[in-house]
């Protein structure tokens, strides 16, 4: 072979130049001014929206009740350093960094900041409603608050003998659907998150119906040795509260107090008058007799 | 018993950069038959994005594959944009085209000198990946990150251009182009390169046609195929460039397809640094919408496309993603065929393979002729000492 | 530049010569863009419309890839074809789009016509669990060999473990 490879000349002014390794961790490394490093969370701008946490695609944050403040906290386990909380905050809260050593021997979930400051809009007079009342001296039982809230944060439960609402402040998104909605004005929204918050409270004051005389239907009993089983309740109940179940030989109609919105359907197309309605629970749920 | 001798190549070997398993038949040295068998990286992506926004899945898309990670996300927000029915501004166009472009550069350098590790040529090796980092320092400027850039967003790009930056382009992407230039002249005339790759995995076009091949891979072989020139994408419909085709169709030519679009895309990014518009960079998506989006882009590998159906609600309801080398594989099976074992490595390397691992062990009793897979735990129970 | 100007004249011309041909099969043609077309197509019917691509154009189409997409709430399966054909001044996408009914997923295979369809057929095979007759080696993929028999992973009715929410 005649030719010389052109090879041969390159690595002949290899040999007269220094290498071209980086020596990293003796020498700093060079690295770009726009580098997607650590995100820093500044809790004093914050104006608690909760755009960071529908953004992130790793749910690497989460927004915790701190303090009477609702900010976020942040796991860097679980960050992929994408920076779209960056690129979203609407105040500038986050702030971009270089850092990328960030091994450590243990690994901590959701860090947070030592201390809350004051929000933002609170040092200028401008307040945020961050949880919901209930007045249970005013609550009628209607359950309209359970059926519309979008989240299911308000849900029926039963307690000293009423069916009445709890609330969840973890899932709550503050709509105020439920404010709007009560007839009888017994939910409304504070700008105080408490210290203990809790479901339910421990004793409830008396049901506003019952202090001026008004009876509340709660409960509905089928006389079973007059009901002939003809089967009319469970066709006619709109959201299938009743339906009909053989014991001993008969047709009997079995009840599901969860379901039913007392319509008074069944009370009304019953031909022999086996239904009838109560003012009280059933009887395991009854509330104690007093004294 | 005939004299075939059955040799499993993988998933761990030295030759081998992905795990993948080829059982080869061979008789005396040269390769009778092929038999692959993947599967060792699957990881249920086309389940997974079913239950996934489109901000959040498109994260997802990026790590189908870190090397032509751009691609993904490309070929991901060009479906979804075409199913929500929204328009892209042109500056996004462009900035997608330049960081697409780089993406190009950075594989295709990192292929080449990968190939010419596996024939034992270091010296060329390590030459190339020292010019490859100027790439990787320009990829780092432009989108944070060497490697996976998170640059493309559903209508738009995240970040913007400085001034500076396009001055260090305009000042680097010259002394690169210059550089490849000489690596061709290597390649054409060095004996060793040619040595080992002229002639080395013939396959015909009426046989590539056939078995379906995509890429650098068919255009080897003088299909003159090439997604930006018969479906454009981004701004391709107005940047002028030369598609390559060359027509030995041996492993060498798919080799100089790779290094001649290295110097196309380098014409391509200063074309577009030239002519880049003004105006915003980014467009928000509607959350819920209807319709059905198909991108296909051009990856440095062939052709990828995401296929998606949205029907009303904020999740769609099928995801479908074709990869390149998944094409590949049939046309290079049939590559295999008569050539010598010692050329494996350099047919496998001339299509650019990328698939992933897990681990598994494959044996083949000798006696009954009988081959079974055997899982990691059953070897842990019964060889582990206590 | 001369290559970027649209060719719908061309594309067109095309479509029109298939849907006379076989004019019977074809049940709907949609355009989306200047370079894709939808058309679909009576059931079974798929080896006609490949082997009319395949001898006009023998030297400048492919075919690009077979997917399948479960529609359960009308109980069947869409069997999608897309070929490409590059042929001079013709650009064009061309998807067939096919029916299949849920519970008897039976088709017959491409590969003679097209023999680089063995592996796409293979991954819809363990997949969804359509059934190739004529395919030279149905066999699993990607799933390991200790995957259960019978369980196919893209269906609508099989649920990977999500967390429901809590409803009083």
């Amino acid at each position: 072979m005649g030719r010389i490879p052109s090879l041969i000349k390159e690595v002949f002014e290899n040999v007269f130049k220094k290498p071209a390794t980086h020596m990293y961790p003796f020498e700093k490394p060079d690295i770009s001014e726009g580098f997607r490093g650590r995100p820093y969370f500044v809790w004093e701008r914050c104006v608690e929206c909760g755009i960071c946490e529908y953004v992130c695609p790793t749910f690497a944050i989460k927004l915790k009740w701190t303090n009477g403040r609702h900010v976020p906290w942040y796991d860097m386990s679980r960050c992929c350093f994408c920076h779209e909380c960056i690129y979203n905050c609407p105040s500038n809260a986050i702030l971009p960094s270089k850092d990328f050593e960030l091994s450590a021997y243990k690994k901590y979930q959701y860090e947070g900041l030592p201390e809350v400051p004051v929000a933002p809009f609170e040092k200028k007079d401008v307040y945020k409603p961050r949880y919901i009342n209930i007045d249970y001296s005013k609550c009628v039982e209607c359950r309209l608050c359970a059926d519309v809230c979008p989240t299911h944060a308000i849900t029926m439960t039963i307690k000293d003998g009423r069916v009445v609402p709890q609330y969840d402040a973890d899932i709550c998104i503050l709509c105020h659907k439920c404010v709007e909605i009560c007839p009888s004005e017994a939910i409304s929204s504070t700008i105080t998150f408490p210290e203990k918050p809790e479901k339910i409270p421990k004793e409830l004051p008396p049901s506003p119906l019952e202090k001026i005389g008004l009876i509340r239907h709660r409960t509905i009993t089928f006389d079973r040795n007059a009901c002939t089983g003809c089967t009319l309740c469970s066709r006619v109940c709109p959201t299938e509260a009743i339906v009909m179940k053989e014991i001993g030989g008969r047709l009997l109609p079995i009840y599901d107090i969860r379901k039913c919105i007392f319509c008074g359907q069944c009370y009304e197309v019953c031909p022999v008058n086996a239904i009838s309605f109560e003012p009280d629970l059933p009887l395991g749920l009854r509330r104690k007799k007093k004294q | 018993m005939s004299s075939l001798i059955s040799l499993v190549v993988g998933p761990q070997h030295p030759a081998l950069h992905e795990p993948e398993r080829f059982v080869f038949k061979i008789e005396g040295e040269t390769i009778v038959d092929v038999e692959p068998r993947l599967g060792y990286v699957h990881r249920g992506i086309e389940k997974l994005m079913e239950t996934k926004e489109h901000t959040e899945a498109i994260y997802l898309a990026e790590r189908v594959c870190g090397i032509c990670n751009v691609a993904h996300t490309l070929s991901y927000g060009e479906a979804v944009e075409e199913a929500a029915g929204i328009e892209v501004p042109p500056r996004a166009k462009y900035l997608r085209v330049i960081a697409h472009e780089l993406n190009r550069i950075h594989s295709h350098l990192l292929l080449l000198g990968v190939a010419a590790e596996l024939m034992g040529f270091e010296t060329l090796f390590m030459l190339i990946w020292r010019d490859r980092e100027i790439v990787m320092k320009l990829t780092e400027d432009l989108t944070g990150n060497r490697v996976i850039s998170a640059f493309v967003l559903v209508g738009g790009v995240s970040r913007d251009i400085s001034p500076e930056l396009v001055y260090k382009m305009r000042k680097h992407l010259p002394k690169l182009y210059e550089r490849v230039k000489q690596y061709k002249k290597m390649m054409e005339e060095d004996p060793t390169f040619t040595a080992r790759t002229v002639n080395v995995g013939y396959l015909s076009k009426s046989r590539m046609l056939e078995l379906g091949g995509v890429g650098p891979t068919a255009r080897g072989s003088s299909v003159r195929m090439d997604v930006r020139d018969f479906d454009p994408y981004a701004a391709y419909d107005e940047i002028p460039f030369n598609v390559i085709v060359y027509d030995e169709g041996d492993s060498w030519a798919r080799f100089m397809v790779r290094v001649d679009e290295t110097l196309e895309a380098i014409n391509i990014i200063l074309y577009a640094l030239d002519h880049l518009p003004q105006g915003p960079i980014r467009v928000r998506p509607p959350r819920g919408f209807e319709g059905e989006g198909f991108g296909r882009v051009e990856a440095p590998r062939g052709e990828v496309f995401h296929h998606t159906i949205w029907r009303g609600e904020s999740k769609p309801w099928r995801h479908r993603i074709r990869t390149p080398t998944y094409a590949n594989i049939p046309a290079v099976c049939e590559m295999f065929k008569g050539y010598h074992l010692a050329d494996a490595p350099v047919i496998l390397g001339s299509i650019d393979p990328c698939f992933s691992c897990t681990d598994r062990l494959y044996v083949v009793d000798v006696r009954t002729g009988e081959e079974k897979v055997i899982p990691y735990w059953y070897i842990r129970k019964k060889y582990w000492k206590r | 530049m001369a290559q970027k100007s649209l060719n719908i004249a061309d594309n067109k011309k095309v479509v029109e010569e298939l849907v006379s041909t076989l004019k019977d099969k074809v049940l709907d043609v949609k355009w989306s863009g200047p370079r894709r077309v939808y058309v679909k197509i009576a059931p079974h019917s798929h080896r006609e419309f490949i082997k009319w691509v395949r001898d006009k154009f023998p030297n400048s189409s492919y075919l690009v890839s077979i997917d399948t997409v479960d529609f359960i709430d009308r109980g069947e399966f869409e069997i999608r074809y897309k070929m490409q054909i590059v042929h001079n001044s013709i650009k064009l996408a061309l998807i067939f789009e096919m029916n299949v009914p849920r519970d008897y997923p039976k088709v017959r295979t491409i590969t003679d016509i097209v023999p680089g369809a063995v592996l796409y057929e293979r991954e819809n095979y363990e997949m969804f669990g359509i059934i190739f007759e004529g395919h030279p080696n149905l066999a699993k993929f990607f799933l390991p060999e200790t995957w259960p028999e019978g369980v196919y992973p893209l269906r609508k009715d099989v649920n990977i473990l999500r967390k429901k929410p809590k409803v009083w």
